[in-house]
């Protein structure tokens, strides 16, 4: 059987709390396979990570288990860039991706390299987008592991930049190595699938600083209306549908699963942008393109109100805040799938257009930059 | 087989017509049903999520059955509209009452050597059937029906492992540390207080073998339904937790009536002979 060169790679902003844990573990139960590397970045992390390394690691630095790099420019977490910079800077034929809260359960780099002698055309992935395993279901939180040869993922061009935040940037990935013939196989193995549980605020943020409003109508239990209004006089307004509680009143669905890949999706064209003016009794919204909307104000309830002009639509304030949340939420996810589902649509295996995971690095506390 | 997917939406209030009028007299004489299951829902609205069991080539004709025969009985039950307070709590509003809607769960294919795994279910919702079927459905009845089936429960663990009882004696939360700490806590000692004779009554008629005569009639099925679920293979505590989730699975607690029904255990097991 042949011994494939695996690069273990972790890329990490402010997560030191977890990977003080994962790292010195995850070495630990790879012992006992040789060639085997772990990539570890630092993406411009603001805690302790670079001394914490200093001081614990530099064992495996030393005797090149580890290769530590560190970058100082990313001003916020960009999951796509990070890992597409940690993943070129991997020297093994295979990569392996995993999150600073993800373990890799004893002799993973074994497990990996067997089925990669098996088949190795494959990418091993946790996510089960077509749905071909009933009852399989991996936490969120390991859905980012993924193992895929470095020319693969070098031919596809990386993780799709576009998607600057939280969410689907591994769908993208898997979907686009299947258009390139890369079969993929799920992580059936559990122990593969270990890792600390955490809250979303450390996976993303929510946008609410810019946020004036956010004002919905309900059009039926699987469709509504929401409008969201920025303090920089922008607006954005869009129709959310619930995918697995429309058309219910069809009895064919007592039957038939539904075919949605997710629960949550955005009307076409998309959001329709443009400005607000606030009046007195009046918001008018210009849109970028096609006729000016007045929505008179009104109070009810002890709530503000909106209704068109002939009074056909009631845009309701939502004060809520676990239900802002939930809006914002689906707004930041619809954002990243969008883009996946764009490439898939389009059959877009290669994207990046040549440039992706570009960074000045630092290894292994050295001064001397490094161009990715 | 295949499990249909069916929610009744229908007032809370409602739900026991609603199971005595129309589910009753629909399972009850059906060519095409192999078993059925209820369980209460509160998303999109409250619903009682009827799931049919039937072979696949019947799927479709019973779907269309229940449909025409669930729409006639709201059309005709005259019961009544509730109005639609807008915003609701929820980014899209919930599924008007009185209507039947399909495929808000997903359904189920089965094999027939899987279906002895729905059994604890099919039988659990025929005792739902029996107990709640009579009196308008509302928070406190489903809280006393939850009393007897976990007292039952205790009782019939305890019969097999005998210091099943002590072992939750010495889990449960003493009065002091718990009691008027929090706001929940003072609402649960409030209400205990109001229930606490009530609660005594039917945890005697439970325990005391003279007594047994006055606990109702579906009692005796879950009695036997809580044993054969239990076996040599399983610890006192697994068995307990497996029977606590087929009671929420199907009655849908909310964190409050369970943190409710918690506490009035705690309090009987701790400050009353058994």
């Amino acid at each position: 059987m042949k011994s494939y060169k695996i690069s273990v790679c972790v890329a990490c902003m402010n997560r030191l709390h977890q990977l003080r844990q994962t790292l010195p573990q995850n070495i630990k139960d790879n012992e006992g396979y040789d060639d085997l590397e772990f990539i570890v970045l630092n993406y411009n992390s603001q805690d302790d990570m670079e001394q914490w390394i200093k001081e614990n690691m530099s064992e495996h630095i030393l005797n090149g288990r580890l290769k530590y790099y560190k970058t100082t420019e990313p001003e916020s977490w960009s999951p796509s860039h990070a890992k597409n910079i940690a993943y070129k800077l991997a020297t093994g034929e295979i990569i392996c991706g995993k999150a600073a809260d993800n373990f890799t359960g004893k002799n993973f780099a074994h497990y990996v390299n067997e089925l990669f002698n098996k088949n190795s055309d494959i990418v091993l992935t946790p996510i089960d987008f077509h749905r071909s395993k009933q009852d399989y279901q991996p936490a969120n939180d390991v859905l980012g592991e993924v193992c895929v040869k470095k020319n693969d993922f070098l031919k596809i061009e990386g993780f799709d930049e576009r998607m600057d935040r939280y969410g689907f940037e591994d769908y993208d990935l898997i979907n686009r190595l299947e258009m390139i013939e890369v079969k993929r196989l799920l992580i059936e193995d559990f122990t593969y699938l270990q890792y600390i549980s955490h809250n979303n605020n450390e996976r993303y943020a929510l946008p609410t600083d810019d946020l004036r409003a956010i004002y919905i109508n309900y059009h039926s239990p699987s469709t509504s209306e929401a409008i969201f209004l920025y303090k920089d006089s922008r607006f954005e307004k869009g129709v959310l549908v619930d995918n697995f509680t429309k058309d219910a009143a069809n009895c064919v669905y007592a039957y038939t699963p539904r075919e949605y890949h997710f629960e949550y999706s955005l009307n076409e064209p998309g959001w329709e942008t443009g400005t607000w003016i606030n009046e007195n009794d009046y918001i008018k919204f210009s849109p970028g393109s096609g006729k000016e909307l007045i929505f008179i104000k009104q109070q009810k309830g002890g709530q503000t109100i909106l209704i068109d002009a002939d009074n056909s639509s009631i845009f309701y304030s939502i004060t809520n805040n676990e239900l802002i949340d939930s809006i914002l939420t689906f707004k930041h996810f619809i954002y990243t799938r969008s883009i996946m589902e764009a490439n898939l649509n389009s059959k877009n295996a290669v994207v990046n257009k040549g440039v992706f995971g570009k960074a000045t690095v630092y290894k292994n506390f050295q001064p001397q930059p490094i161009t990715v | 087989m295949i499990w249909l997917s069916v929610s009744l939406f229908s007032h809370k209030n409602q739900w026991n017509k609603l199971l005595s009028r129309a589910v009753v007299p629909f399972v009850s004489k059906n060519a095409y049903l192999n078993g059925f299951t209820i369980e209460f829902n509160y998303l999109s609205g409250e619903n009682i999520r009827l799931s049919l069991l039937t072979d696949e080539e019947n799927a479709p004709g019973l779907a269309k059955l229940a449909d025409k025969y669930f729409n006639n009985y709201f059309l005709n039950a005259g019961l009544p509209e509730h109005e639609l307070k807008l915003p609701v709590n929820g980014i899209f509003m919930p599924f008007p009452s009185n209507t039947i809607q399909f495929g808000l769960y997903p359904p189920k294919k089965i094999t027939a050597d899987k279906l002895d795994n729905y059994s604890p279910s099919l039988h659990f919702s025929q005792i739902m059937l029996y107990a709640l079927k009579d009196d308008v459905i509302d928070d406190e009845i489903i809280l006393t029906f939850v009393f007897y089936l976990r007292m039952g429960l205790i009782k019939m663990i305890n019969s097999a492992y005998p210091n099943f009882v002590n072992d939750l004696k010495n889990r449960a939360i003493p009065l002091d540390t718990v009691s008027g700490k929090t706001a929940e806590s003072k609402v649960n000692t409030l209400k205990f207080e109001e229930v606490k004779e009530t609660l005594i009554e039917i945890t005697r008629d439970i325990f005391e073998v003279a007594r047994t005569t006055y606990l109702p009639g579906w009692f005796k099925q879950w009695m036997a339904i809580c044993k054969e679920n239990m076996s040599d293979e399983l610890t006192a505590s697994s068995v307990y937790v497996k029977m606590l989730s087929l009671i929420d699975t199907h009655l849908a607690l909310s964190t409050k009536m369970d943190s409710m029904l918690t506490y009035f255990i705690d309090r009987i097991l701790l400050y009353e002979e058994l």
